[in-house]
Protein backbone atom coordinates (compact mmCIF):
# COMPACT_ATOMS: atom_id res chain seq x y z
CA UNK A 1 0.00 0.00 0.00
CA UNK A 2 1.54 3.45 -0.90
CA UNK A 3 2.01 5.78 1.96
CA UNK A 4 -0.53 8.65 0.03
CA UNK A 5 -3.55 5.70 0.70
CA UNK A 6 -2.69 4.64 4.36
CA UNK A 7 -2.11 8.56 5.29
CA UNK A 8 -5.78 9.53 3.62
CA UNK A 9 -6.69 6.13 5.54
CA UNK A 10 -6.58 7.81 8.71
CA UNK A 11 -7.27 11.36 8.24
CA UNK A 12 -10.03 9.98 6.87
CA UNK A 13 -11.17 7.40 9.67
CA UNK A 14 -14.64 9.21 11.69
CA UNK A 15 -15.33 9.61 7.74
CA UNK A 16 -15.15 5.92 6.76
CA UNK A 17 -16.26 4.90 9.91
CA UNK A 18 -20.02 6.94 9.64
CA UNK A 19 -20.13 5.76 6.18
CA UNK A 20 -19.95 2.12 7.35
CA UNK A 21 -22.64 2.57 9.95
CA UNK A 22 -24.65 4.05 7.87
CA UNK A 23 -24.40 1.52 5.37
CA UNK A 24 -25.39 -1.20 7.65
CA UNK A 25 -22.49 -2.73 9.46
CA UNK A 26 -24.02 -1.13 13.03
CA UNK A 27 -22.27 -1.71 15.86
CA UNK A 28 -19.46 -3.42 13.80
CA UNK A 29 -18.43 -0.71 12.20
CA UNK A 30 -14.94 -0.63 13.97
CA UNK A 31 -14.41 -4.40 13.31
CA UNK A 32 -14.75 -3.44 9.77
CA UNK A 33 -13.45 -0.54 9.61
CA UNK A 34 -10.20 -2.42 10.39
CA UNK A 35 -11.03 -5.22 7.79
CA UNK A 36 -10.78 -2.46 5.05
CA UNK A 37 -7.55 -1.43 6.77
CA UNK A 38 -6.14 -4.63 6.25
CA UNK A 39 -7.58 -5.54 3.11
CA UNK A 40 -6.36 -2.25 1.72
CA UNK A 41 -2.83 -3.14 3.18
CA UNK A 42 -2.11 -6.11 1.41
CA UNK A 43 -3.57 -5.57 -1.60
CA UNK A 44 -0.97 -4.65 -4.57
CA UNK A 45 -2.36 -0.98 -5.41
CA UNK A 46 -0.90 0.96 -8.22
CA UNK A 47 -1.03 4.87 -8.24
CA UNK A 48 -4.59 5.83 -7.03
CA UNK A 49 -6.22 8.51 -9.20
CA UNK A 50 -8.49 9.86 -6.19
CA UNK A 51 -7.51 7.68 -2.98
CA UNK A 52 -10.19 9.13 -0.63
CA UNK A 53 -12.89 7.79 -3.41
CA UNK A 54 -11.02 4.51 -3.72
CA UNK A 55 -11.04 3.88 -0.31
CA UNK A 56 -15.13 4.65 0.13
CA UNK A 57 -15.15 2.29 -3.24
CA UNK A 58 -13.31 -0.89 -0.73
CA UNK A 59 -15.42 0.17 2.00
CA UNK A 60 -18.96 0.40 -0.48
CA UNK A 61 -17.57 -3.52 -1.64
CA UNK A 62 -17.19 -4.57 1.64
CA UNK A 63 -20.39 -3.88 2.80
CA UNK A 64 -21.73 -6.00 -0.25
CA UNK A 65 -19.66 -9.25 0.37
CA UNK A 66 -20.95 -8.99 3.96
CA UNK A 67 -24.92 -8.85 2.86
CA UNK A 68 -24.32 -10.99 0.41
CA UNK A 69 -22.72 -13.73 2.58
CA UNK A 70 -25.44 -12.94 5.18
CA UNK A 71 -28.07 -13.94 3.03
CA UNK A 72 -26.66 -17.16 1.32
CA UNK A 73 -26.08 -18.22 5.02
CA UNK A 74 -30.36 -17.40 5.98
CA UNK A 75 -30.67 -19.78 2.29
CA UNK A 76 -28.61 -22.53 3.41
CA UNK A 77 -29.74 -23.25 6.94
CA UNK A 78 -33.36 -23.26 5.24
CA UNK A 79 -32.18 -26.12 2.88
CA UNK A 80 -30.55 -27.79 5.88
CA UNK A 81 -33.82 -27.56 8.29
CA UNK A 82 -35.38 -29.07 4.75
CA UNK A 83 -32.95 -32.03 4.66
CA UNK A 84 -33.77 -33.01 8.09
CA UNK A 85 -37.50 -32.69 7.51
CA UNK A 86 -39.23 -36.80 7.20
CA UNK A 87 -40.11 -37.48 3.30
CA UNK A 88 -41.98 -40.50 4.13
CA UNK A 89 -44.34 -41.20 1.51
CA UNK A 90 -47.77 -39.57 1.73
CA UNK A 91 -45.96 -36.67 3.93
CA UNK A 92 -45.98 -33.33 1.89
CA UNK A 93 -42.96 -31.52 1.05
CA UNK A 94 -45.26 -28.48 -0.68
CA UNK A 95 -42.98 -25.40 1.35
CA UNK A 96 -39.69 -26.94 0.17
CA UNK A 97 -41.09 -27.59 -3.63
CA UNK A 98 -42.40 -24.51 -3.36
CA UNK A 99 -39.90 -22.68 -2.65
CA UNK A 100 -37.33 -24.01 -5.53
CA UNK A 101 -40.72 -22.69 -7.91
CA UNK A 102 -41.02 -19.69 -6.76
CA UNK A 103 -37.22 -18.83 -7.34
CA UNK A 104 -37.74 -20.54 -10.70
CA UNK A 105 -40.30 -17.93 -11.41
CA UNK A 106 -38.74 -15.34 -10.23
CA UNK A 107 -35.74 -16.00 -12.54
CA UNK A 108 -38.81 -16.77 -15.34
CA UNK A 109 -39.94 -13.27 -14.42
CA UNK A 110 -36.67 -11.69 -14.29
CA UNK A 111 -35.18 -13.01 -17.76
CA UNK A 112 -38.80 -11.78 -19.13
CA UNK A 113 -38.71 -8.37 -17.74
CA UNK A 114 -34.98 -8.10 -19.59
CA UNK A 115 -36.28 -9.56 -22.46
CA UNK A 116 -39.61 -6.56 -22.53
CA UNK A 117 -37.00 -4.31 -22.13
CA UNK A 118 -35.87 -3.88 -25.89
CA UNK A 119 -32.69 -4.69 -27.31
CA UNK A 120 -30.75 -1.30 -26.78
CA UNK A 121 -32.51 -1.11 -23.01
CA UNK A 122 -30.83 -4.32 -22.23
CA UNK A 123 -27.57 -3.63 -23.86
CA UNK A 124 -27.28 -0.78 -22.45
CA UNK A 125 -28.27 -2.06 -18.56
CA UNK A 126 -25.68 -5.03 -19.81
CA UNK A 127 -22.90 -2.56 -20.26
CA UNK A 128 -23.89 -1.09 -16.82
CA UNK A 129 -23.59 -4.22 -15.18
CA UNK A 130 -21.43 -6.31 -16.47
CA UNK A 131 -19.23 -4.28 -18.79
CA UNK A 132 -19.02 -1.45 -16.08
CA UNK A 133 -19.25 1.41 -18.34
CA UNK A 134 -20.36 4.95 -17.76
CA UNK A 135 -23.46 6.34 -18.71
CA UNK A 136 -21.51 8.63 -21.16
CA UNK A 137 -19.42 5.64 -22.40
CA UNK A 138 -22.40 3.15 -22.99
CA UNK A 139 -24.66 6.48 -25.11
CA UNK A 140 -21.18 6.94 -26.91
CA UNK A 141 -20.98 3.08 -27.59
CA UNK A 142 -24.58 2.45 -28.67
CA UNK A 143 -24.79 6.41 -30.55
CA UNK A 144 -27.67 7.17 -28.69
CA UNK A 145 -27.74 10.38 -25.99
CA UNK A 146 -27.08 10.19 -22.52
CA UNK A 147 -30.28 10.89 -21.42
CA UNK A 148 -32.06 8.21 -23.18
CA UNK A 149 -29.28 5.77 -21.62
CA UNK A 150 -29.93 7.01 -17.84
CA UNK A 151 -33.93 6.62 -18.80
CA UNK A 152 -32.90 2.94 -19.97
CA UNK A 153 -31.17 2.49 -17.06
CA UNK A 154 -33.96 3.69 -14.49
CA UNK A 155 -36.39 1.54 -16.97
CA UNK A 156 -34.14 -1.65 -16.76
CA UNK A 157 -33.72 -1.10 -12.74
CA UNK A 158 -37.45 -1.08 -11.94
CA UNK A 159 -38.54 -3.77 -14.11
CA UNK A 160 -36.31 -6.17 -12.54
CA UNK A 161 -37.56 -4.73 -8.97
CA UNK A 162 -41.45 -5.18 -10.45
CA UNK A 163 -40.65 -8.59 -11.64
CA UNK A 164 -38.86 -9.64 -8.03
CA UNK A 165 -41.27 -7.90 -5.90
CA UNK A 166 -44.24 -9.67 -7.70
CA UNK A 167 -44.20 -12.77 -5.47
CA UNK A 168 -48.43 -13.24 -5.31
CA UNK B 1 -47.33 -0.80 -4.06
CA UNK B 2 -47.28 2.57 -2.12
CA UNK B 3 -46.31 6.14 -3.41
CA UNK B 4 -44.03 5.64 -0.68
CA UNK B 5 -42.22 2.51 -1.59
CA UNK B 6 -42.05 3.55 -5.66
CA UNK B 7 -40.28 6.84 -4.29
CA UNK B 8 -37.96 5.03 -2.24
CA UNK B 9 -37.20 2.27 -4.54
CA UNK B 10 -36.87 5.12 -7.39
CA UNK B 11 -33.96 6.75 -4.66
CA UNK B 12 -32.37 3.57 -4.30
CA UNK B 13 -32.20 3.20 -7.77
CA UNK B 14 -30.18 6.53 -8.97
CA UNK B 15 -27.91 6.08 -6.10
CA UNK B 16 -27.13 2.48 -7.63
CA UNK B 17 -26.88 3.75 -10.92
CA UNK B 18 -24.84 6.25 -9.91
CA UNK B 19 -22.69 4.34 -7.84
CA UNK B 20 -22.56 2.47 -10.98
CA UNK B 21 -20.23 4.60 -12.89
CA UNK B 22 -16.58 4.01 -12.08
CA UNK B 23 -15.69 7.93 -11.64
CA UNK B 24 -18.56 7.72 -8.67
CA UNK B 25 -17.15 10.50 -5.86
CA UNK B 26 -20.43 11.77 -4.07
CA UNK B 27 -19.98 9.49 -0.81
CA UNK B 28 -20.72 12.70 1.57
CA UNK B 29 -24.08 13.00 -0.62
CA UNK B 30 -24.55 9.20 -0.22
CA UNK B 31 -23.64 9.16 3.15
CA UNK B 32 -26.36 11.53 4.31
CA UNK B 33 -28.94 9.74 2.30
CA UNK B 34 -28.88 6.70 3.57
CA UNK B 35 -28.64 8.42 7.53
CA UNK B 36 -31.20 10.35 6.77
CA UNK B 37 -33.94 7.38 6.94
CA UNK B 38 -33.35 3.66 7.92
CA UNK B 39 -35.82 2.90 5.27
CA UNK B 40 -33.48 4.30 2.99
CA UNK B 41 -30.33 1.24 3.47
CA UNK B 42 -32.67 -1.37 3.44
CA UNK B 43 -34.35 -0.22 0.01
CA UNK B 44 -30.70 0.25 -1.61
CA UNK B 45 -29.58 -3.11 -0.64
CA UNK B 46 -32.55 -4.89 -2.08
CA UNK B 47 -31.89 -2.94 -5.51
CA UNK B 48 -28.17 -3.85 -5.22
CA UNK B 49 -29.45 -7.79 -4.45
CA UNK B 50 -31.51 -7.67 -7.68
CA UNK B 51 -28.91 -6.20 -10.26
CA UNK B 52 -26.57 -8.86 -8.77
CA UNK B 53 -29.47 -11.88 -9.19
CA UNK B 54 -29.79 -10.61 -12.72
CA UNK B 55 -26.03 -10.70 -13.45
CA UNK B 56 -25.96 -14.31 -14.72
CA UNK B 57 -28.67 -13.60 -16.93
CA UNK B 58 -27.25 -10.66 -18.45
CA UNK B 59 -23.61 -12.49 -19.24
CA UNK B 60 -25.65 -15.18 -20.51
CA UNK B 61 -27.49 -12.82 -23.10
CA UNK B 62 -26.61 -12.90 -26.82
CA UNK B 63 -24.58 -10.41 -27.73
CA UNK B 64 -25.75 -8.38 -30.72
CA UNK B 65 -23.64 -5.96 -32.36
CA UNK B 66 -23.90 -2.59 -31.49
CA UNK B 67 -24.51 -0.48 -34.16
CA UNK B 68 -23.38 2.89 -33.27
CA UNK B 69 -23.89 6.32 -34.95
CA UNK B 70 -20.88 7.81 -34.01
CA UNK B 71 -17.38 6.37 -34.71
CA UNK B 72 -15.30 5.20 -31.81
CA UNK B 73 -13.14 7.09 -30.22
CA UNK B 74 -11.14 4.89 -27.76
CA UNK B 75 -9.36 1.92 -27.82
CA UNK B 76 -11.33 -0.28 -24.69
CA UNK B 77 -14.59 0.02 -26.92
CA UNK B 78 -13.14 -1.04 -29.83
CA UNK B 79 -12.03 -4.11 -28.23
CA UNK B 80 -15.06 -4.60 -26.63
CA UNK B 81 -17.01 -4.39 -30.11
CA UNK B 82 -14.97 -6.76 -31.64
CA UNK B 83 -16.28 -9.48 -28.86
CA UNK B 84 -19.88 -8.77 -30.17
CA UNK B 85 -19.64 -9.44 -32.92
CA UNK B 86 -18.40 -12.46 -32.75
CA UNK B 87 -21.08 -13.48 -30.03
CA UNK B 88 -23.60 -12.42 -32.72
CA UNK B 89 -22.29 -14.54 -35.23
CA UNK B 90 -22.93 -17.80 -32.99
CA UNK B 91 -26.09 -16.76 -31.96
CA UNK B 92 -27.20 -16.41 -35.86
CA UNK B 93 -26.07 -20.07 -36.76
CA UNK B 94 -27.80 -21.44 -33.86
CA UNK B 95 -30.61 -20.21 -34.85
CA UNK B 96 -30.13 -21.00 -38.58
CA UNK B 97 -30.02 -24.95 -37.26
CA UNK B 98 -33.10 -24.33 -35.45
CA UNK B 99 -35.13 -23.12 -38.43
CA UNK B 100 -34.17 -26.12 -40.10
CA UNK B 101 -34.77 -28.69 -38.26
CA UNK B 102 -38.52 -27.13 -37.42
CA UNK B 103 -39.01 -26.91 -41.21
CA UNK B 104 -38.33 -30.52 -41.74
CA UNK B 105 -41.24 -31.98 -40.13
CA UNK B 106 -44.87 -31.04 -41.58
CA UNK B 107 -47.53 -32.02 -38.83
CA UNK B 108 -49.90 -34.47 -39.96
CA UNK B 109 -52.25 -34.44 -36.72
CA UNK B 110 -54.87 -36.67 -35.78
CA UNK B 111 -57.13 -37.22 -32.87
CA UNK B 112 -57.90 -40.36 -30.21
CA UNK B 113 -60.86 -39.66 -28.40
CA UNK B 114 -62.90 -42.14 -25.12
CA UNK B 115 -65.87 -41.64 -24.08
CA UNK B 116 -66.73 -41.36 -20.62
CA UNK B 117 -65.97 -44.45 -18.50
CA UNK B 118 -64.22 -45.63 -21.66
CA UNK B 119 -60.86 -47.00 -21.35
CA UNK B 120 -57.90 -47.31 -24.21
CA UNK B 121 -54.66 -47.92 -24.77
CA UNK B 122 -52.60 -46.98 -27.95
CA UNK B 123 -48.96 -47.30 -28.41
CA UNK B 124 -47.05 -44.39 -30.78
CA UNK B 125 -42.94 -44.70 -30.98
CA UNK B 126 -41.35 -45.39 -28.26
CA UNK B 127 -44.81 -44.51 -26.26
CA UNK B 128 -47.61 -46.43 -24.80
CA UNK B 129 -50.59 -44.53 -23.84
CA UNK B 130 -53.47 -45.19 -21.69
CA UNK B 131 -56.67 -42.77 -21.95
CA UNK B 132 -58.89 -42.47 -19.22
CA UNK B 133 -62.55 -41.86 -20.02
CA UNK B 134 -63.46 -38.54 -21.08
CA UNK B 135 -60.04 -37.95 -22.63
CA UNK B 136 -58.72 -36.42 -25.95
CA UNK B 137 -55.20 -36.83 -27.20
CA UNK B 138 -54.11 -35.06 -30.50
CA UNK B 139 -50.91 -37.12 -32.31
CA UNK B 140 -48.99 -36.46 -35.20
CA UNK B 141 -48.42 -39.27 -37.78
CA UNK B 142 -45.17 -37.54 -38.90
CA UNK B 143 -43.91 -37.15 -35.07
CA UNK B 144 -44.47 -40.08 -33.22
CA UNK B 145 -42.20 -38.51 -29.86
CA UNK B 146 -44.72 -35.51 -29.66
CA UNK B 147 -48.63 -35.93 -27.89
CA UNK B 148 -50.80 -33.20 -27.16
CA UNK B 149 -53.65 -33.73 -24.35
CA UNK B 150 -56.21 -31.56 -25.21
CA UNK B 151 -58.69 -32.56 -21.81
CA UNK B 152 -59.17 -35.42 -19.70
CA UNK B 153 -56.10 -37.65 -18.03
CA UNK B 154 -53.26 -40.70 -19.22
CA UNK B 155 -50.96 -42.76 -18.27
CA UNK B 156 -47.44 -42.58 -20.44
CA UNK B 157 -45.19 -45.62 -20.29
CA UNK B 158 -41.97 -43.92 -21.92
CA UNK B 159 -38.68 -45.54 -23.22
CA UNK B 160 -36.08 -43.38 -22.99
CA UNK B 161 -34.74 -42.39 -26.27
CA UNK B 162 -32.23 -39.98 -26.07
CA UNK B 163 -31.93 -38.69 -29.80
CA UNK B 164 -35.97 -38.18 -29.20
CA UNK B 165 -37.26 -37.45 -25.97
CA UNK B 166 -41.13 -37.56 -26.03
CA UNK B 167 -42.95 -34.32 -24.77
CA UNK B 168 -46.33 -34.28 -23.81
CA UNK B 169 -48.26 -30.85 -24.57
CA UNK B 170 -50.71 -29.60 -21.50
CA UNK B 171 -52.05 -26.29 -22.58
CA UNK B 172 -49.38 -23.91 -22.90
CA UNK B 173 -47.11 -26.34 -21.02
CA UNK B 174 -44.77 -28.95 -22.09
CA UNK B 175 -43.90 -32.60 -20.15
CA UNK B 176 -40.70 -34.01 -21.32
CA UNK B 177 -39.57 -37.94 -20.50
CA UNK B 178 -36.39 -38.98 -19.31
CA UNK B 179 -37.51 -42.60 -19.46
CA UNK B 180 -40.65 -43.08 -17.56
CA UNK B 181 -44.41 -44.17 -16.55
CA UNK B 182 -45.79 -40.76 -15.48
CA UNK B 183 -49.83 -39.30 -15.08
CA UNK B 184 -50.82 -36.31 -17.25
CA UNK B 185 -54.73 -35.04 -16.47
CA UNK B 186 -56.26 -31.82 -18.04
CA UNK B 187 -59.36 -30.22 -16.60
CA UNK B 188 -60.12 -27.11 -17.96
CA UNK B 189 -56.25 -25.09 -18.02
CA UNK B 190 -55.74 -27.01 -14.91
CA UNK B 191 -53.17 -29.21 -15.15
CA UNK B 192 -51.55 -32.62 -12.94
CA UNK B 193 -48.64 -34.46 -13.41
CA UNK B 194 -47.50 -36.95 -11.38
CA UNK B 195 -44.42 -39.54 -11.86
CA UNK B 196 -44.36 -43.17 -11.35
CA UNK B 197 -41.26 -43.89 -12.62
CA UNK B 198 -37.96 -42.59 -13.77
CA UNK B 199 -38.20 -38.56 -14.15
CA UNK B 200 -39.82 -36.14 -16.15
CA UNK B 201 -39.14 -32.32 -16.77
CA UNK B 202 -41.83 -29.97 -17.04
CA UNK B 203 -41.83 -27.03 -19.19
CA UNK B 204 -38.19 -27.94 -20.34
CA UNK B 205 -38.06 -24.31 -21.97
CA UNK B 206 -40.13 -22.59 -19.14
CA UNK B 207 -39.31 -23.22 -15.08
CA UNK B 208 -37.83 -26.77 -16.27
CA UNK B 209 -39.22 -28.29 -13.03
CA UNK B 210 -37.65 -31.92 -12.92
CA UNK B 211 -40.04 -34.57 -11.02
CA UNK B 212 -39.09 -37.92 -9.88
CA UNK B 213 -41.26 -41.28 -8.26
CA UNK B 214 -43.75 -40.03 -6.30
CA UNK B 215 -43.88 -36.07 -7.15
CA UNK B 216 -46.61 -34.93 -7.95
CA UNK B 217 -47.40 -31.23 -10.05
CA UNK B 218 -50.80 -29.11 -9.96
CA UNK B 219 -50.79 -26.02 -12.10
CA UNK B 220 -53.82 -24.18 -12.34
CA UNK B 221 -54.56 -22.42 -15.40
CA UNK B 222 -55.31 -19.37 -13.64
CA UNK B 223 -52.22 -18.58 -11.16
CA UNK B 224 -48.99 -18.48 -11.38
CA UNK B 225 -47.97 -20.84 -8.84
CA UNK B 226 -46.97 -24.56 -9.41
CA UNK B 227 -47.57 -27.18 -6.33
CA UNK B 228 -45.49 -30.01 -5.55
CA UNK B 229 -46.83 -33.10 -3.22
CA UNK B 230 -45.66 -36.16 -2.78
CA UNK B 231 -48.10 -39.37 -4.27
CA UNK B 232 -47.59 -42.86 -3.64
CA UNK B 233 -45.90 -44.42 -6.78
CA UNK B 234 -48.22 -47.34 -6.74
CA UNK B 235 -51.12 -45.48 -6.87
CA UNK B 236 -50.05 -43.85 -9.86
CA UNK B 237 -52.64 -44.14 -12.92
CA UNK B 238 -54.80 -46.40 -10.38
CA UNK B 239 -57.29 -45.32 -12.34
CA UNK B 240 -56.83 -47.99 -15.10
CA UNK B 241 -57.97 -50.56 -12.01
CA UNK B 242 -60.86 -48.08 -11.17
CA UNK B 243 -58.76 -47.31 -7.97
CA UNK B 244 -58.62 -43.64 -7.21
CA UNK B 245 -56.28 -42.06 -4.86
CA UNK B 246 -55.57 -39.06 -3.14
CA UNK B 247 -53.27 -36.80 -0.53
CA UNK B 248 -55.11 -33.84 0.64
CA UNK B 249 -56.83 -33.36 -3.35
CA UNK B 250 -59.69 -31.33 -3.24
CA UNK B 251 -63.44 -32.74 -3.92
CA UNK B 252 -63.72 -31.01 -7.15
CA UNK B 253 -60.77 -32.78 -8.39
CA UNK B 254 -62.16 -36.21 -7.25
CA UNK B 255 -65.62 -35.05 -8.67
CA UNK B 256 -64.08 -34.59 -11.85
CA UNK B 257 -61.40 -38.17 -11.99
CA UNK B 258 -65.00 -39.57 -10.96
CA UNK B 259 -67.07 -38.44 -13.25
CA UNK B 260 -63.96 -39.41 -15.85
CA UNK B 261 -63.89 -42.98 -14.54
CA UNK B 262 -67.63 -43.94 -14.40
CA UNK B 263 -68.84 -41.83 -17.01
CA UNK B 264 -71.89 -40.37 -14.68
CA UNK B 265 -71.62 -36.94 -14.31
CA UNK B 266 -70.27 -35.97 -9.90
CA UNK B 267 -69.73 -32.23 -8.99
CA UNK B 268 -68.60 -31.17 -5.99
CA UNK B 269 -71.12 -28.33 -4.73
CA UNK B 270 -69.42 -24.66 -3.98
CA UNK B 271 -69.35 -25.01 -0.33
CA UNK B 272 -67.68 -28.36 -0.39
CA UNK B 273 -65.30 -28.07 -3.67
CA UNK B 274 -62.11 -26.98 -1.77
CA UNK B 275 -62.68 -29.69 0.95
CA UNK B 276 -59.96 -31.70 1.18
CA UNK B 277 -59.86 -35.89 0.75
CA UNK B 278 -57.16 -38.13 1.76
CA UNK B 279 -57.71 -41.57 0.92
CA UNK B 280 -58.29 -44.33 -2.06
CA UNK B 281 -61.74 -45.25 -3.72
CA UNK B 282 -62.59 -48.47 -5.34
CA UNK B 283 -65.52 -47.54 -7.71
CA UNK B 284 -65.65 -51.41 -9.85
CA UNK B 285 -68.79 -52.60 -9.79
CA UNK B 286 -72.60 -51.18 -8.83
CA UNK B 287 -72.51 -47.65 -10.18
CA UNK B 288 -74.93 -46.37 -8.61
CA UNK B 289 -74.71 -48.17 -5.00
CA UNK B 290 -71.22 -46.98 -5.05
CA UNK B 291 -72.29 -43.19 -5.20
CA UNK B 292 -75.42 -43.90 -2.95
CA UNK B 293 -72.77 -45.00 -0.67
CA UNK B 294 -69.70 -42.53 -1.34
CA UNK B 295 -71.24 -39.51 1.47
CA UNK B 296 -69.60 -41.62 4.57
CA UNK B 297 -66.04 -41.95 2.37
CA UNK B 298 -65.56 -38.39 1.43
CA UNK B 299 -67.40 -36.49 4.54
CA UNK B 300 -69.82 -35.05 2.72
CA UNK B 301 -73.78 -35.59 1.42
CA UNK B 302 -74.90 -37.04 -1.92
CA UNK B 303 -77.88 -35.66 -3.84
CA UNK B 304 -78.90 -37.78 -6.76
CA UNK B 305 -80.04 -34.84 -9.00
CA UNK B 306 -81.28 -35.24 -12.77
CA UNK B 307 -78.53 -35.97 -14.56
CA UNK B 308 -76.17 -35.82 -12.41
CA UNK B 309 -74.76 -36.37 -8.55
CA UNK B 310 -73.86 -33.62 -6.72
CA UNK B 311 -71.66 -33.69 -3.25
CA UNK B 312 -73.34 -31.81 -0.86
CA UNK B 313 -72.12 -30.30 2.61
CA UNK B 314 -73.34 -33.18 5.06
CA UNK B 315 -76.66 -32.39 6.11
CA UNK B 316 -76.02 -32.49 10.00
CA UNK B 317 -73.48 -30.01 9.55
CA UNK B 318 -75.43 -27.46 7.93
CA UNK B 319 -76.20 -23.66 10.07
Amino acid sequence: MSDGLQAIFLANQPTLLRFLTARGAGTDAEDLLQELWLKISTAATGPVANPLSYLFRAAENLMRDRYRATRQATLRDIAWDESQSPASPGVSDTPAGERVLIAREELARVEAALEALGERAREAFRLHRIEGLAQRAIAAQLGVSLSTIESDMRRAYRAIMDAREDRE
Amino acid sequence: MTDRHNSLRDEAIEWVIRLGDPAFGDWEGFTAWLEADPAHLAAYDAVVAAGEAVDPSLRALPQTPATPTRPETTMPERKARARWAAGGLIAAAIVGGLGWTAMNLRPAPYAIETGPGEHRIVSIGTATIALNGDTRLRLDHHDPHVATLERGEALFDVRHDEEHPFAVRVGDDEVQDVGTRFDVTREGEDVRVAVAEGSVVYNPRGEAVHLGPGQQLAAAGDASTLHLTRTAVADIGGWREDRLSYEQAPLATVAADLSRGLGIDVEAAPDVAHQRFTGVIAYGGDKTRFLAGLGPLLDVGVEHGHQRWLLIRKPESRP
